[in-house]
């Protein structure tokens, strides 16, 4: 039994949780947090949203505030970066070269943006949306009529579109592919939400590559294969890289992500790695993957946490995610595979539908809904039933999904 | 005009409503979300707490019902949040049934 601390490196949603854990379960433990932000631990999926728009959008963010920890008992240094691991003496030196001796660490560094690859001219401020202060300085820029260029059609240039549209900005969304959501998405849901932006009065230019952003007279220029774009504002959002610097110097596994198994596990039985940055084994998956997702910061530090204790718990989801644009919901349970055989249920013009993917057993591998959060739930449990199911019956809007889960 | 609303007010028999399908109803303007469970009947205001999400069209199971755009549960006997992300609780509206009514009272 070791009085050491519990020292979680990151101040993020996936640390707070973690923090939680540890205290329900153990009160008497001793939690360390530390963070190079300022603020509180903060959800991320309102940024790209209602934080955007106001001050009441970014207040949500903060799920626990100051009193909270106090109370709790979590010894918070934010401000402050972890710079180095020297597991020989289970400690940590922080950027005040200050030494925090643990007795289990968790690595909760989360990730980064991916940083605008082309050149960028001198006074060219570039937007992205991963912090609060992110988010605030978007949101002072943001105002009627400004004309604002968005880098990226994944989720977070689409929900950036909506909110700045919402604005009453003039927007203009660049993506290189030949369609959106490439990464994660079936054809359908790209198509539906690339009509949907369109329908909002957003200029969409795919199949068009940004090379630079020059500084005009009073605004930037956004050079790109198919010529120049002007704009007052310009936001990147072309995907994150997570922060594995810190477990890589210290000599842990790492492979696009901080490598751990099913229990959250590096190769140091000290150390364990919680949140996006894990390029985690899932035992449904029976595969390693990175998740970027609100679900993975929410469950798989309370299950590190769990095991930092003691316990031998395994963390086992299907990769879930929601994006919400506009009036829009999107989706997604599983992950799609180009193998897969998809099955359209409910007409896309109507606004609602669902793309179920199933696998070569003819089960439920994978579903992206849109607008159709009525039938996640019955889904979620399809999916873990893993039985084959009758495409007839999938495509059959009269036939309620949940009426197959016990067939 | 002002019409008095601190009543209680039909919104169909008992077997108007099945177990795990919730339903939808308007009851003195607000949207309700109406539950059978068993014999009971349960209604909570149908719009989460957390999105805007009608919770009538959310998937029940365990005394819970989740809700379809974030997956956030709330107890369908009390509108007690009981998983992220939802924080807080929905409102809960008194029901009972009368000869087979169901009669809610909302404010």
């Amino acid at each position: 039994m070791s009085s050491k601390p519990y020292v979680i490196a990151g101040a993020g949603h996936a640390a707070r949780r973690a923090a939680e854990t540890l205290r329900a379960r153990d009160a008497d433990a001793h939690i360390v947090m530390i963070g190079d932000e300022r603020v509180l631990p903060y959800d991320r999926p309102e940024l790209s949203k209602g934080a955007l728009l106001s001050e009441e959008g970014e207040r949500r963010i903060f799920i626990r505030d100051a009193a909270w920890y106090g109370a709790q008992r979590v010894d918070m240094r934010l401000g402050m970066r972890v710079e180095a691991i020297d597991r020989a003496s289970q400690s940590v030196v922080l950027s005040d070269g200050a030494r925090v001796e643990y007795g289990r660490l968790l690595l909760a560094t989360g990730s980064r943006v991916r940083p605008f690859p082309g050149h960028v001219d001198d006074g060219v401020k570039l937007h992205y949306v991963r912090t609060v202060d992110d988010a605030r300085a978007l949101r002072a820029a943001l105002s009627p009529g400004k004309r604002v260029a968005v880098l990226g059609g994944g989720f977070i240039g689409l929900e950036v579109a909506a909110s700045a549209s919402k604005a009453d900005c003039a927007v203009v969304l660049i993506e290189p592919a030949q369609r959106l959501l490439m990464r994660s998405m079936p054809r359908e849901v790209a198509d539906f939400m690339h009509a949907l932006h369109r329908a909002k009065g957003v200029d969409m230019r795919l199949d068009t590559k940004p090379l630079a952003v020059r500084r005009g007279a009073g605004h930037a220029i956004v050079e790109t294969d198919r010529g120049d774009i002007a704009a007052d504002i310009v936001v990147v959002g072309i995907g994150v890289v997570p922060n594995v610097e810190l477990a890589q110097a210290a000599g842990l596994a790492v492979n696009n992500g901080i490598v751990v198994d099913e229990q959250c596990r590096t190769g140091d039985p000290s150390i364990f790695a919680a949140g996006e940055v894990t390029m985690h084994f899932n035992p449904l998956l029976e595969r390693h993957v990175r998740v970027e997702s609100w679900q993975v910061a929410e469950n798989q530090p309370v299950i590190a946490a769990a095991n930092m204790l003691g316990a031998e718990e395994p963390y086992a989801e299907m990769p879930w995610l929601w994006s919400d644009q506009y009036e829009c919901n999107v989706q997604t349970l599983g992950l799609f595979d180009v193998a897969h055989e998809t099955v359209l249920r409910g007409d896309p013009s109507s606004g609602s539908f669902c793309v179920l993917a199933l696998n070569g057993a003819g089960a439920l591998a994978a579903v992206a809904a849109v607008n159709a959060g009525r039938d996640m739930g019955a889904c979620k449990r399809l999916l873990a039933a893993g039985k084959p199911l009758d495409i007839g019956a999938l495509r059959d809007t009269n036939v309620a999904l949940r009426t197959l889960i016990a067939a | 005009m002002e019409q008095v609303t601190n009543t209680w007010q039909a919104i169909g028999m008992l077997d108007d409503f099945m177990e795990g399908e919730p339903a939808a109803v308007v009851a003195g303007d607000k949207p309700v979300a109406v539950f059978r469970i068993g014999d009971e009947v349960f209604a909570l205001h149908d719009l989460c707490t957390h999105g805007h999400a009608r919770l009538s069209e959310g998937y029940v199971e365990d005394g819970c019902v989740e809700c379809p755009l974030h997956q956030g549960l709330f107890d369908i006997r009390s509108g007690a949040p009981r998983c992220a992300p939802v924080t807080e609780a929905v409102r809960s509206y008194p029901i009972r049934i009368v000869d087979g009514q169901v009669e809610i009272h909302v404010e």
